[in-house]
């Protein structure tokens, strides 16, 4: 027996039709066909049989019939139609993801020359800045030894407040340097074990060095930026030491606890507060609650933690009772799986030395 | 023996904390000036003026700025360390800026110490001291013949 095709020779029909002599026939050839492995799905209709067609040769497809001639015919219009509109998209769509690329490849380019631009913008914030800076701290002072004694009535006062005023610009240019650092800090992350750094600055910090911090961190491995991160707990602890009433003593209680995938570190402080309206804008940049004479500062130390916590993948919040203390806290991207602190260490600083 | 120190500078007025911070940090010795990069390459190399050298002796120790007109810093240093009588000269890099790249740049191209300076005065005669004190009485240096 033997069964022709017609059509596109040597292509692959999805579909064809075989019109069959005797509609007899039929159940025998569509049972054949699906047993021979030439045609999948094999589907009676109205005299015709339909299969999708795996193999197209002239074959032998016994059926229990003597002599059998099946045409297989297929409508290719429509396919060829899909293919030169499927042939068109794809080549609009090469065309398309070309001028992506050089979009992405130009933009990616712009975006580095700005940096750059910025790197040289703070370079010179630096060098520039603080040149003519130093030179009038560094006369204030000498004036101050060399003439000081000689000076009559406010000349003395006036000549200390060029100096505090100069020292308070030397320290937002360098604060506003490390901000812009923490805003362009990039490459890869590293694994850093949260307790560690925490007690490291704890000890190392002679603000902190004074002052009973418990710290209750564990084995907390997060994902990070060691310098970056390492700013961010001191300014936090930082400040949870200074925003302090005159006559209280700090109590200040660092802690994690892992919240999905994010290690969460704590600080509480038993400090002066942070009134509900200021909660929101307290994270931006030169953002003050208090008054300079009360809280010296330039604003922009919680601003570099919120920079740079989002940088590292976190989040900053915090809860605050104006007069009662605060509890701010940001979460870090976990290193490892497991609980962050199964094993607590306590330490504690203090004239006390309690632990 | 008379110490001479080359200070590379081209602020005024950081030439005159330098002096100052040095004179009560107790240094005895010559503080010779190069006011740009230039004059520094010219100092060092005993080119025109400089080739009396009694009148301007090779410096024992350089203190070396890097924010400088005509040449820059780290092209002063690059260049003293290429050539063979200057090679083991100490050179302290004294800027007022630690950027990253500078820093590392700096002791690439064969710095002996990198200083940021103090923006303080306090701090400058406190670096002073300490530059003397190392580099002058705990230090063994090298002397050109």
């Amino acid at each position: 027996m033997t069964m022709r095709q017609y059509g596109a020779t040597g292509e692959i029909m999805r579909r064809v039709a075989i019109e069959l002599f005797s509609s007899g026939m039929l159940t025998s050839a569509a049972s054949a066909a699906a047993a021979s492995g030439l045609a999948d799905a094999p589907r009676l209709h109205r005299g015709l049989f339909t299969a999708g067609v795996r193999k197209m040769a002239s074959e032998n497809v016994p059926c229990g019939i003597r002599r059998l001639y099946i045409a297989i015919r297929a409508d290719i219009t429509e396919r060829k139609k899909a293919e030169e509109a499927l042939q068109k998209a794809q080549h609009s769509l090469q065309a398309h993801a070309a001028t992506l690329e050089n979009t992405v490849a130009e933009r990616t380019a712009q975006l580095r020359e700005k940096i750059g631009e910025l790197e040289a913008f703070s370079y010179s914030v630096s060098h520039d800045m603080r040149q003519p800076l130093r030179s009038m701290q560094g006369y204030a002072r000498i004036l101050l030894t060399d003439y000081g004694p000689k000076l009559e009535g406010d000349g003395r006062k006036y000549l200390e407040r060029i100096k505090t005023s100069s020292n308070r610009l030397d320290r937002l240019i360098q604060d506003v340097l490390t901000y812009s650092k923490a805003t362009r800090t990039e490459g890869a992350m590293t694994v850093i074990d949260l307790g560690h750094t925490v007690r490291e600055i704890v000890e190392t910090y002679p603000a902190l060095r004074a002052v009973e911090i418990e710290v209750l961190v564990g084995d907390a491995p997060v994902l990070g930026y060691e310098v970056a991160l390492t700013q961010c707990i001191s300014n936090l602890l930082g400040n949870a030491v200074k925003f302090m009433p005159k006559d209280r003593k700090p109590i200040i209680k660092v802690w994690t606890d892992l919240n999905g995938h994010f290690i969460r570190l704590w600080v509480r402080d038993n400090g002066i507060g942070i009134a509900p309206a200021d909660q929101q804008r307290i994270f931006d940049i030169f953002a003050r609650v208090n008054s300079d004479e009360l809280y010296e500062g330039t604003g922009i130390g919680l601003s570099i933690v919120k920079k740079a916590v989002e940088k590292m993948g976190g989040k900053v919040g915090l809860e605050s009772e104006i007069g009662k203390g605060s509890l701010f806290w940001m979460d870090l991207q976990a290193a490892a799986n497991g609980a962050p602190a199964p094993e607590v260490m306590a330490q504690s600083n203090g004239a006390n030395g309690s632990t | 023996m008379s110490e001479t120190i080359l200070l590379v500078e081209d602020s005024e007025d950081d030439v005159f904390f330098m002096e100052r911070a040095m004179a009560n940090a107790g240094f005895k010795g010559k503080l010779s000036v190069a006011k740009d990069g230039q004059v520094a390459l010219d100092y060092l190399g005993g080119t025109g003026a400089y080739a009396d050298r009694q009148a301007h002796p090779l410096p024992s120790l350089v203190l070396l700025d890097l924010k400088l007109p005509h040449v820059l810093g780290l092209d002063v240093l690059k260049w003293i360390r290429t050539r063979p009588e200057l090679q083991n000269l100490p050179v302290v890099v004294l800027t007022s800026s630690g950027e990253r790249p500078d820093l590392e740049r700096a002791y690439r191209l064969g710095a002996n110490s990198f200083m940021v300076k103090p923006s303080d005065a306090a701090d400058l005669h406190g670096l002073a001291e300490c530059v003397i004190q190392f580099w002058f009485k705990y230090s063994v240096i090298p002397r050109s013949a």
